[in-house]
């Protein structure tokens, strides 16, 4: 029954994700720690073989529509796999608790920027290192037709961002996609629709990186993470094909009202310790 | 074709590749899960997951033997698809590093290879040997 429950909930979280561009693991890690009172530390672990499982298998969608950039993404991915070895390390001192607040300042975050209005600011000049390596790109603009053009700016600065990404995504068990894309959109002045894609298509090696080694340190129990991932990717199979005909919109709005239902119950089961 | 589009196409050929592993590790997991499944309620409906209310450290490689001694065969299965599942991004690394390296994209060969090198450091600092 319990296990029947855990898939169920993970197909819901697949579904929910693949609808409002979020990983399952926004909705599993607060069902497993809240509702089955699984240790935080074990439902992080389970999240992000779910999060590598989900990227791996929608890899090849990111790349048919021609808008991720894969030079760049392979740069970036220095930063996020370095961060995930950070927060891999930091993860094993820090107490439950605080993963507990940090889980619910992040699900607050991300309603704030699921309700923010993404801006877009297309630069046409290069940072030295995207033109020494070639990281500009174009792609073709689904309405017009027409081939848009753009550059990349302050790399270090995503670089660095990056590192953060992949400190939280290992820490919390998360794909962290808000915080690369507005990365890439503020600072590397990237179109929303390629940083959507390039962080989507990066994803699956950050959390590897993380995965990799939270199972060869045994905590990542099958028992738990082959049921949610198994759901997870049947959930988000399903929500990739009936999303064109749901309205978004309207799931957007109610979604944010339960992240913030969520983060007060997370933030308040940390403090209580 | 311009050395873009070959790299995005050979690209879309290891996604291709990884869909399917993505799908040949899922279905491992399915079996060993379904058959931890039939071990855990022949016998018994409580929660299973009452064990993983507190965190204790277990290290693979021991969970592993502990299984392969049990001849707990679900167990296995499981975490071979999980490492199966595991393996597939570094694999997409792997044969991107190999790309640039034939494209004599020297610079992002060696960062690719740099990303390949911090993953298996990963792996190694899981491991704790």
């Amino acid at each position: 029954m319990y296990s029947l429950f855990l898939v169920l909930v993970s197909v819901f979280g697949g579904f929910l994700g693949s609808i409002l561009g979020l990983g399952g693991g926004i909705i599993i890690v607060p069902v497993l720690t809240l509702i089955l009172h699984v240790d935080i530390r074990y439902a992080i672990a389970a999240s992000l073989i779910s999060v590598v499982a989900t990227s791996s298998g929608a890899a090849a969608g990111f790349l048919k529509d021609h808008l991720t950039n894969l030079r760049l993404a392979v740069l970036l991915e220095v930063g996020t796999v370095t961060g995930a070895i950070t927060g891999f390390l930091i993860g094993k001192s820090v107490k439950a608790s605080f993963l507990f607040l940090l889980f619910g300042v992040f699900l607050l975050l991300s309603a704030i920027m699921m309700l923010k209005r993404r801006d877009e600011a297309i630069t046409t000049e290069n940072h030295p290192w995207a033109e020494k390596l070639k990281l500009d790109g174009e792609y073709p603009d689904p309405r017009s037709g027409a081939v848009i053009r753009y550059s990349v700016a302050n790399v270090p600065v995503g670089l660095i961002a990056m590192y953060f990404a992949g400190m939280l995504s290992a820490l919390l068990g998360i794909g962290s996609g808000i915080f690369k894309v507005t990365a890439m959109d503020g600072a590397m002045k990237l179109p929303m629709k390629v940083s959507s894609a390039t962080s989507n298509f990066m994803i699956g090696v950050t959390a590897t990186a993380s995965a990799g080694a939270y199972l060869f340190r045994g905590q990542v129990k099958p028992e738990i993470a082959c049921p949610m991932a198994l759901g997870i990717i049947g959930g988000s199979w399903v929500g990739a094909r009936i999303m064109p005909h749901l309205p978004s919109g309207l799931v957007r709005k109610i979604f944010v009202v339960v992240l913030l239902v969520v983060a007060t119950q997370m933030i308040v089961k940390g403090i209580q310790g | 074709m311009k050395d873009g589009d070959e790299l995005l196409s050979l690209e879309m050929k290891i996604s291709r590749f990884l869909r399917w592993g993505v799908l040949a590790a899922g279905a491992v997991m399915l079996v060993g899960w379904v058959g931890s499944l039939i071990r855990i309620h022949a016998g018994w409906s409580g929660n299973p997951y009452a064990i993983f209310e507190t965190y204790h450290s277990a290290p693979f490689l021991r969970e592993i033997g502990s299984a392969f001694q049990a001849g707990s065969w679900p167990i296995l299965l499981s975490y071979l698809g999980l490492v199966v599942l595991i393996a597939l991004p570094m694999t997409r690394v792997f044969l991107t590093m190999v790309l640039f390296f034939k494209q004599k994209e020297k610079t992002l060969a060696l960062v690719a290879s740099i990303v390949l090198f911090l993953l298996l450091l990963s792996m190694g600092l899981g491991l704790e040997i």
